[in-house]
């Protein structure tokens, strides 16, 4: 690939924490095995989320573990990092008993309770694990008293209220059979190694949605309806809103068979109803009818047209999506005329999200990339097994390669503003090495951020709609769940001023079941605030 | 290549006569133009001059004329059945101008009489490797593959066995060849090889060595082009098969990967006149109709893909990515009942696949 970029080094958008400098030094261990267990190349996932509402993001990271083909020498643990709010992290894992157990895969950061503590569920090859906050920097896992029971493999999830009773359900992706029948050895390469099995071979399975019973516990109930009946390889989920009715559908990427967009129709005769429609949305298939290897997904109103459109990581020789939404439930591929095909077709990405760097107002989009064998080189010669971060920005309407970073074996990312100076930076977790965290140095626009909080809504706002003006320029952003790839973003918005000393205005629309619309004017630039839904806007301190 | 020959030489009397003796010298000696007009100036005072009109017919096809050559041929056949000098070049014509499906039959009817016959049974075999009926190449050539001096019949053979997936038995014939010196032929079977087990770099570094050895041979550029398509190397692989369809116009895998580049690089017009191409040098194979329909699709010209999806299904039941297209296509055009049929139809044939 021809790289015209900005190098992510000095004076560049984006610098490197290193370990030494930010205390963060936990690695990720893969335990790769001789047999090559496919888990063994996937994960995992970060977090960026407040847990102890201090105003500061902190850092989750997901490790393997002992299961069935999997046997450390050492023990392996998950990692808690309390941002110390001057550039600093320290390790909480064991003082907040989020150590995890088994083989982690990724992390999705929620208050499922709405007690304003966000909790945090933990994905796995083996059981789910879901971390209760409880208010005092320790976390209790109550996953099986919560009913989250999820046989197999769990990839990403996502917190989301699709029934609109102001609770947090859950979707959580499960990806292929990987069982001890299943595990098989797929061949070897030219160095009589044996490769990693592609997903193909496995057999799909189905993911599950749990409703948030309101008291704790939750209940399956994508059984019987399109959700239940789709097998997939589920990898990444995202929410979004096809079709602006204002209720949340999920667009999920899948491995090797079709992606999955399920469009929330909205309960009847006490039933809620779910439809697939990814073919005749043309989400399903690459432009040849081939099913591709979804990854990462993001949903975003990217160019501003008042539909939120998609995106898919893929596996090399594929080449990544963008499906912009025309309206009617109906996409169009245009991953090659913004360029994305040809440059991401040697790539494979994982980890990604359509954010605005540089708080010009346009969201540009960052892309998590690596192969997932480690010994690719050795039978694919253009095809590397640590590939670069890519950034691109958004430059009217047109996805421009803006930067690189160095080459890593990255799965997860997860955007936020950890020193909270307004510019979104990155966690970037990587595959068997160390993560990589990155400050946002771009320099020069203005902001605000905004931290909602639903009341009759769901407390993490989730699915609300922020609509602003600066400097006569209008915006629309909506507060997705998910996306990305086993990880969890910042759930506060950054919104893009460009040179506007000021916001015009600003309205949210809140998610059901209230509904309301709050409307603000005349907000100064650069500091946080928080907004109540149905109350003023608070600058935080 | 088989040579067109001169069918005979008689001296006639009067006008006529001089006229074709000065055809003949004109032929020999290679002025193929002032031959022909000589040969039809003759063929005016004597119509049914057979053999000025076998002539005629050979010099016109020396001039690339080969569909005027075919209309010499063919009434000279009705005369005389069984003439089958007349018969291999009015077969080399249809050869030459891509029309394999009309050489065949003339060269079956020829070889009925005269199974020996080496030169119509290579150009039989190659009209069975263009179609890509590589069995066929096999069992035409089984009488000659003994012949361990014909490196025709061995590069056929060979590059039909590592194309049916028998690398070994094909590895004989590569050897068979590699025993005359290192030549044209031997560096494509070895890229052919290569190619199919995917060493794509070593597979382009053996067929651009055939090609400097002989630019003209049979199906280098398009392998060229599979292999640097397999190097990621897209730019090239374009070339090179826009080299491959200008050597050799009616190369099918040339018009054939050069649709499908053009229609990812969005380039739907070329793409489908590529693809048309492709079409009529193939009929039978389903994969060109498909990517046919695929342009259609991608150029919204949704009705037009639909018929096209159809009939690819109708021909190929068990084509899941047909039935995905077709669905695709009903969509598009507000026929969700048969979309969903067809959707449901993918979804079961691939469950069954797997």
């Amino acid at each position: 690939m021809k790289l015209l970029l900005l190098a992510f080094a000095a004076a560049a958008l984006f610098e490197e924490i290193p370990a030494a400098r930010s205390g963060v030094s936990w690695k990720h261990t893969a335990g790769r095995s001789p047999a090559r267990h496919l888990p063994e190349s996937v994960g995992s996932g970060a977090a960026l989320f407040d847990y102890d509402n201090d105003g500061w993001l902190d850092i989750y990271l997901v490790n393997s573990g002992r299961t069935d083909f999997y046997k450390p020498e050492f023990p392996l643990r998950n990692a808690l990092y309390r941002n110390n709010g001057d550039g600093t992290f320290t390790d909480r894992t064991e003082q907040a008993g989020v150590a995890g157990g088994g083989y982690g895969m990724g992390a999705a950061a929620g208050d499922f309770d709405n007690d304003g503590d966000t909790d945090l569920l933990v994905t796995a090859h083996g059981p789910l694990l879901l971390y209760r906050n409880n208010g005092d920097g320790t976390f209790s896992e109550v996953a099986a008293k919560a009913g989250l029971r999820a046989g197999g493999w769990t990839t990403s999830a996502v917190w989301f209220d699709y029934d609109a009773d102001g609770w947090l359900d859950l979707f959580v992706c499960r990806f292929v059979r990987y069982e001890p029948r299943d595990w098989n050895i797929c061949g070897k390469n030219p160095g009589g190694l044996a490769f990693y099995c592609v997903p193909r071979r496995f057999e799909p399975a189905t993911s599950l949605l749990f409703r948030n019973n309101q008291d704790g516990t939750f209940t399956e109930t994508g059984s019987g309806t399109a959700i239940g009946s789709a097998r997939g390889k589920a990898l990444g989920v995202v929410t979004t809103d096809v079709n602006n009715d204002g209720r949340l559908d999920l667009f999920v990427a899948n491995d090797t068979v079709q992606n999955f967009l399920f469009v929330n129709r909205g309960a009847a005769k006490g039933k809620h109803l779910w439809e697939e429609i990814a073919l005749p949305a043309e989400v399903a298939y690459s432009a040849d009818g081939q099913a591709r290897s979804g990854m990462g997904v993001d949903a975003a109103d990217w160019d501003q047209d008042g539909r939120e459109d998609l995106f898919v990581s893929n596996v090399d020789h594929e080449g990544f999506s963008l499906y912009r939404n025309l309206g009617e439930e109906s996409y169009s591929d245009i991953a090659h005329d913004q360029g994305l095909l040809m440059a991401t077709r040697l790539l494979s990405g994982w980890g990604l999200k359509f954010f605005d760097f540089n708080n010009d107002g346009s969201l540009d989009l960052v892309l998590a990339n690596g192969h997932p064998d480690d010994m690719i080189e050795r039978h694919k010669p253009n095809v590397k097994h640590r590939e670069p971060l890519l950034l691109f920005e958004n430059q009217s309407g047109s996805l421009r390669l803006a930067a690189e970073h160095r080459p890593m074996s990255s799965r997860g990312l997860a955007v936020g503003d950890w020193n909270n100076d307004g510019r979104p930076d990155l966690l970037v977790s990587n595959n068997d090495e160390p993560p990589a965290l990155l400050v946002n140095r771009a320099a020069g626009n203005n902001w605000i951020g905004l931290k909602l909080q639903g009341v009759q809504c769901n407390r993490d706002a989730i699915g609300a709609v922020v609509t602003y003006s600066a400097g006569g320029v209008r915006r629309t952003r909506r507060l997705n769940g998910g996306g990305s790839y086993l990880s969890s973003h910042d759930l506060r918005l950054v919104l893009g001023l460009g040179t506007a000393g000021e916001v015009d205005w600003l309205e949210v629309r809140w998610p059901a079941p209230s509904k309301r619309t709050d409307r603000f004017t005349t907000i100064p630039a650069r500091r946080y605030y928080h907004l109540k839904e149905g109350s003023e806007l608070e600058p935080k301190t | 290549m088989i040579p067109y020959g001169i069918v005979a030489i008689w001296l006639l009397a009067a006008d006529a006569g001089v006229l074709f003796r000065q055809a003949l010298e004109h032929h020999r000696a290679g002025q193929f133009e002032a031959a022909v007009e000589r040969y039809q100036e003759c063929l005016r005072q004597r119509p049914d001059w057979f053999e000025a009109r076998a002539n005629l017919g050979a010099a016109l096809a020396q001039l690339g004329r080969y569909e005027e050559a075919t209309r010499e041929y063919r009434p000279l056949l009705e005369q005389q059945p069984d003439n089958f000098p007349v018969r291999l070049n009015l077969a080399l014509a249809y050869y030459k101008t891509g029309q394999v499906n009309l050489a065949m039959p003339e060269l079956q009817r020829l070889l009925a009489a005269q199974p020996d016959h080496e030169q119509a049974t290579l150009l039989l075999a190659d009209c069975f490797f263009r179609l890509g009926q590589n069995g066929k190449v096999i069992q035409t050539l089984e009488r000659l593959a003994a012949s361990e001096g014909n490196l025709a019949v061995a590069y056929l053979i060979g590059t039909a066995l590592i194309r049916e997936g028998e690398a070994a038995r094909g590895q004989v014939y590569i050897e068979r060849i590699m025993k005359l010196g290192e030549t044209a032929e031997a560096n494509l079977l070895i890229g052919l090889s290569q190619l199919q087990r995917r060493d794509y770099g070593n597979a382009a570094a053996h067929i651009l060595r055939a090609l400097e050895m002989n630019p003209k041979i049979s199906g280098g550029y398009s392998l060229l082009g599979q292999a640097l398509l397999g190097s990621d190397d897209r730019a090239g692989a374009r070339k090179s098969f826009e080299d491959a369809v200008r050597v050799s116009p009616t190369d099918f895998e040339g018009h054939f990967y050069l649709g499908v580049l053009l229609r990812e690089e969005r380039e739907m017009e070329g793409a489908l006149r590529h693809l048309d191409r492709a079409a009529s040098l193939r009929p039978a194979a389903v994969k060109v109709p498909f990517q046919i329909g695929l342009v259609q699709l991608a150029a919204g010209r949704n009705d037009e893909a639909r018929q096209v999806f159809e009939k690819v299904v109708s021909r190929a039941p068990d084509f899941v990515e047909g039935h995905r297209s077709l669905a695709t296509a009903y969509y598009r055009l507000k026929r969700k009942a048969d979309g969903d049929r067809h959707q449901e139809l993918a979804r079961k044939l691939e469950e069954a696949k797997r």
